[in-house]
């Protein structure tokens, strides 16, 4: 009797590698990074532009290809995750390494020549601290596994900013320091909603292991603090009136989003509706915080404002 | 193997290898663009021979 598999392993889609750079993730850096880049004080050639964010994404790319490369095993204990490509066996690990390492090193490699070394050095630094400061280290050792996580995805507008300028200045820091507060209330409003099951595979994400009660109050400590570091452009000079008065709405709305989320408790079956409603909003409120001061960055240029 | 099964196999390698053909052609047109931009105008290379002949 024969039982052997005779049937013919596949080789990996180009979909599958496309999946590995995690692409709705991108978006969001794409759009941070772009803002960072049309908001800064200079000219950039358009070529060189597009070059920038095409490097921002392809390294972040690489950098969540190392991630799944790192993490499959985790991720195949989890439900939503088990179908990504490596877990599902449609991809090799070794494979998904080796392409995670060709798409960072060659968009350090890219971005040096178009834009110079200083943008390439912090795109560099903004992978392997993804790629190894949290996903190896951090993420499985510590709650605030988010807060840290936080930081790599603060990198593309800063990276964006000083492709234009060439110098490191105080206004970058402090857009890596907006998308830096933001995160963990973001994300935590998620994990508060969508029950996933990270003690299952040993992540101490903070609901699990601080519990409800507290990862409610950090949520609402973040987005408070999250306010004067939404206004400091504004107070810095690095922006204008219009992009302050956005701020100081947009920043009052997120307040007050979070407000319910950090003082209630949930009941049994509870719909968890201020939890969406606080995420659905956070996504709004970045996008519309970048977005403006883009706008300011132009009305300024155009003349309309002082 | 089967004739579909080759089939599957000769389609699938078709489409991996189209796209890293469409991401080299994209790589060739960005180089190009760069080259392009980056070529250093008259002013700047009066400004290095100078540097040079000094």
């Amino acid at each position: 009797m024969i039982t052997a598999d005779h049937s013919v392993a596949l080789p990996t889609e180009w979909r599958d590698f496309l999946a590995l750079t995690k692409p709705r993730v991108m978006s969001l850096v794409v759009f941070t990074g772009l803002c960072g880049l049309l908001a800064a004080p200079g000219h950039i050639n358009p070529v060189i532009g597009f070059a920038v964010i095409l490097c921002i994404a392809v390294g972040a790319g690489g950098a969540a290809a190392l991630n799944q490369w790192y993490e499959s095993e985790i991720d195949a204990g989890m439900k939503r995750t088990a179908q990504r490509p490596i877990p599902a066996g449609r991809i090799n690990r070794t494979n998904a390494r080796d392409f995670g390492i060709a798409l960072s090193a060659g968009s350090v490699m890219i971005m040096g020549l178009a834009a110079g070394w200083l943008s390439a050095a912090l795109l560099a630094i903004s992978i392997v601290y993804y790629a190894v400061v949290y996903t190896i280290w951090l993420k499985p050792r510590t709650p605030q596994n988010i807060v840290v996580g936080g930081g790599a995805g603060a990198f593309p507008p800063l990276i964006g900013w000083i492709a234009v300028t060439q110098e490191v200045t105080l206004m970058p820091i402090v857009l890596f320091a907006i998308i830096f507060m933001w995160t963990p209330p973001h994300f935590w409003a998620l994990a508060l909603f969508v029950k996933t099951d990270y003690a299952a595979v040993g992540i101490p994400m903070m609901p699990v292991v601080a519990g409800e009660t507290s990862t409610r109050r950090q949520i609402l400590i973040y987005a408070i603090l999250l306010t004067p570091v939404a206004l400091a452009p504004w107070f810095l000079g690095g922006a204008g009136v219009i992009y302050g008065i956005s701020a100081i709405a947009l920043s009052l709305a997120f307040v007050g989003f979070s407000l319910p989320v950090g003082l209630r408790t949930s009941a049994v079956d509870d719909a968890m509706k201020p939890e969406k409603r606080l995420f659905a909003f956070s996504i709004l409120y970045l996008f519309a915080l970048f977005g403006v001061l883009v706008v300011d960055r132009f009305a300024a240029n155009a003349g309309w404002i002082a | 193997m089967t004739p579909e099964e080759q089939e599957k196999l000769q389609a699938s390698q078709r489409s991996r290898n189209k796209a890293l053909g469409l991401v080299l052609v994209g790589l060739v047109v960005l180089f190009f663009a760069l080259t392009i931009v980056r070529f250093p105008d008259a002013e700047t290379r009066a400004a290095a021979a100078a540097e040079q002949a000094k």
